[in-house]
């Protein structure tokens, strides 16, 4: 019986989580010229005396996630912000949730204010390896279960964490003194918007101006092949991920990926929904509305090169789309090619992946994709 | 007039049971007119995906899931007659959490050793999870013949079944709480059953399968009758109680053992079923409850999935939130109705 009652939790759960459309209307009254994010929905810097007024939105209600003073170190802390969550620039000892956070770091040579990561044993980067190897970066643990006292004894001054829905926000903060700094890039749905997340690390480390031009190289790659996308005559179709136990999870249709997959010149085919959350579908939904799909995206997350015998073993309904017997699969290998790690602020490679597989001839003959590849037949 | 009851009964059962599985063929996710569907079924289909969605899809499911309600329904019967224990089922002997932790190895252990949630399953993990559940089921199978072949004590033999689940469910746990959340959802997921799984390629290994230990139980009917007696009595008509035990064991768990290889832990058939199957024929001889209480889980099965599949949700409901939620109230009325 309590067998039953777990499992009928879990599932409300996750029907819940599932259904947890974020609320991704930016807040008008945050809105204004003097934001210096451009792209994102979830995060306003705005400039305040010599330093900077950061209000993160909270993507569940309306409330905000938090609100903080970045101030240079260098300088004295005016009166007013005697009692605010203030940060003083740059930071000296960081604790990164997540590896698209030391990731700036490390591309800024900044990497030594980063003392401790979570889930190192994540990660295939050689340089973050050796650092842990030399304990210069300690591991604090998973999210569900820090290192309590070895986080307290890094003497951290902020805290990046990745939040969520349903989980609080930890007692770390009271405990350590440092100041919980809600990292919320992986809810941002448009590419640039999430990439525009690296500025934040610029911003703590008063490296600014580097992360500006870093950014705004992005946005002018992304951008021009964006253009030369939009007029193209034929837009292929393409749906996205593999089913499990029968179900498909698809990307909504206003979430990051579909925007992608818009932005390279194809049609998405779930692109009227404007959900930014997954779908649960059932397969044969699937199989009626993406059969004729010119594309299909899939994600691989094992050690194991996907081929299209593997996919047919896995589930003979493949062999019935469109996109599978057109060779028309386009896998990214996600350990292989570091995608969670470096995807998210490469998002002019990642679309250059999806143009190169849909419109090859807008694209160098010799382009080698990053991420993001056309599944060939084995020889 | 009880024989006649009873064909009538058994007649009625096999109807509905045709009757919800065409309706099984007929409803889905996909609103399909019923004509299509004839035509369909009578190969004169126009449309071709349709036919892949009938025939490659919801049959597959329809028969997996009669196999299945079969297999669960009867293995449940075998158990609450060895232990003579009506809340007896076939999770009793461990060996579904045997099946979870072999399959939370996989899901979680392979995330953490691959470096990224296999949320999305590359063949290997698909594979592999029916096999680690089967092993993982087989496994625990195996300890428990062990202690049975020298056991004499039934309810010893409950107590370390569900010793050997603890043990096997705080191992999953463990994992559980240091696994990624994609590797959870996926976990949980598994946990709450599907009938989706098997599909054309590998229908025919599982109806083998599950078709062998039906018709083993049948030749248990005698054997179990006995028991219904008493050990003692059952001792003395000459039966071989250790090695009835160990046989009836090794049937329920290799039903139990090949079903959650295939479509996760499903709770609750192998509990009701039996109870359905005893108040209507009012009987217990297992001549009849065994196929009986089949009959029954093939309908409750089946009506399960199509109430999980039903036009207007948009995916799959958990098989085991619908068996629970369709079960529970039949079970509770049909136990209110006999104390009457």
């Amino acid at each position: 019986m309590r067998k039953l009652l777990f499992i009928c939790l879990s599932m409300a759960c996750i029907l819940f989580s599932c259904s947890d459309n974020v609320n991704d209307t930016k807040k008008e009254s945050n809105v204004d010229n003097d934001n210096l994010m451009k792209y994102t929905s979830y995060i306003d810097v705005i400039n305040y005396k010599s330093g900077y007024y950061v209000n993160i939105s909270n993507p569940w209600n309306e409330n905000s996630l938090g609100e903080f003073y970045l101030y240079p170190d260098s300088l004295e802390l005016p009166n007013e912000l005697a009692n605010k969550a203030v940060i003083r620039t740059p930071v000296q000892n960081v604790i990164a949730y997540s590896s698209t956070q030391w990731s700036v770091f490390l591309e800024l040579g900044e990497i030594s204010r980063v003392k401790g990561i979570l889930e190192s044993n994540y990660t295939d980067n050689i340089e973050i390896k050796r650092l842990l190897a030399e304990k210069k970066i300690e591991d604090v643990g998973i999210e569900t279960s820090l290192k309590t006292e070895i986080v307290i004894n890094l003497h951290p001054d902020v805290i990046l964490y990745t939040p969520y829905s349903t989980v609080p926000k930890t007692e770390i903060g009271d405990l350590t003194g440092a100041v919980m700094f809600p990292f919320a890039d992986y809810l941002e749905n448009h590419p640039l918007g999430r990439a525009e997340w690296l500025k934040v690390i610029g911003f703590l480390t008063c490296r600014e101006k580097d992360t500006e031009k870093w950014f705004d190289e992005i946005v002018n790659r992304y951008d021009s092949l964006k253009n030369t996308c939009q007029n193209v005559e034929n837009r292929p179709t393409v749906f996205s991920d593999l089913p499990f136990e029968g179900q498909w999870y698809l990307p909504g249709g206003a979430s990051y990926i579909a925007q992608i997959f818009h932005d390279a010149g194809a049609d998405y085919i779930w692109s009227d929904n404007n959900s930014t959350a997954s779908l649960p579908v059932d397969a044969e939904t699937v199989l009626s509305k993406a059969r004729d799909a010119d594309f299909w995206r899939v994600m691989n997350s094992t050690n194991h090169k996907f081929t299209y015998e593997s996919l047919a073993v896995e589930n003979e309904l493949y062999t019935y789309f469109k996109a599978y017997k057109n060779r028309n699969v386009i896998v990214c290998d996600i350990r292989e090619s570091g995608y969670f790690e470096k995807s998210e602020y490469e998002p002019d490679l990642l679309l250059k992946d999806f143009v190169y597989a849909f419109h090859p001839e807008l694209v160098e003959d010799d382009y080698k994709p990053h991420y993001f590849y056309r599944l060939k037949d084995e020889k | 007039m009880k024989n006649r009851r009873i064909t009538f009964g058994i007649l009625g059962i096999i109807v509905l049971g045709i009757v919800l599985f065409m309706l099984n063929l007929f409803v889905g996710s996909v609103m399909v007119p019923f004509d299509d569907i004839l035509k369909v079924l009578l190969h004169d289909n126009t449309d071709k995906t349709l036919s892949v969605i009938i025939f490659n899809y919801r049959l597959p499911q329809a028969l997996t899931a009669l196999l299945a309600g079969a297999a669960l329904a009867v293995a449940g019967l075998l158990m609450q007659t060895l232990f003579r224990n009506p809340l007896a089922d076939p999770s009793m002997l461990g060996i579904s959490s045997g099946a979870s932790l072999g399959v939370g190895m996989v899901i979680l252990l392979t995330g953490a050793i691959s470096g990224a949630a296999v949320s999305s399953f590359g063949w290997w993990s698909t594979v592999g999870v029916s096999l680690a559940a089967f092993i993982g089921a087989v496994l625990v199978l195996f300890v428990m013949l062990a202690f049975s072949s020298r056991m004499k004590n039934m309810t010893t033999l409950i107590i370390i079944g569900l010793m050997i689940a603890y043990l096997a469910g705080s191992i999953t746990d463990i994992m559980k709480f240091f696994s990624l959340k994609e590797d959870i959802h996926a976990f949980v997921i598994w946990g709450m059953g599907s009938f989706s799984g098997v599909g054309v390629s590998k229908m025919p290994i599982f109806a083998i399968s599950i078709i062998i230990g039906l018709i083993a139980t049948f030749f248990l009917s005698k054997n179990l009758n006995i028991l219904l007696l008493g050990e003692m009595y059952a001792a003395n008509l000459g039966l071989n109680i250790r090695k009835n035990s160990v046989i009836i064991i090794l049937v329920s768990g290799y039903l139990t053992a090949i079903v959650t290889a295939y479509c996760g832990p499903i709770a609750f058939v192998g509990l009701a079923m039996p109870h359905i199957a005893r108040f209507l024929f009012k009987s217990s001889d297992h001549r009849l409850l065994i196929p009986a209480t089949m009959l029954i889980g093939v309908d409750m099965a089946l009506v399960c999935n199509l109430i999980a599949r039903m036009p207007g949700f948009d995916g799959n409901l958990p098989v085991n939130a619908v068996t629970a939620f369709i079960g529970a109230p039949v079970v509770i009325s049909v136990i209110l109705k006999s104390r009457k």
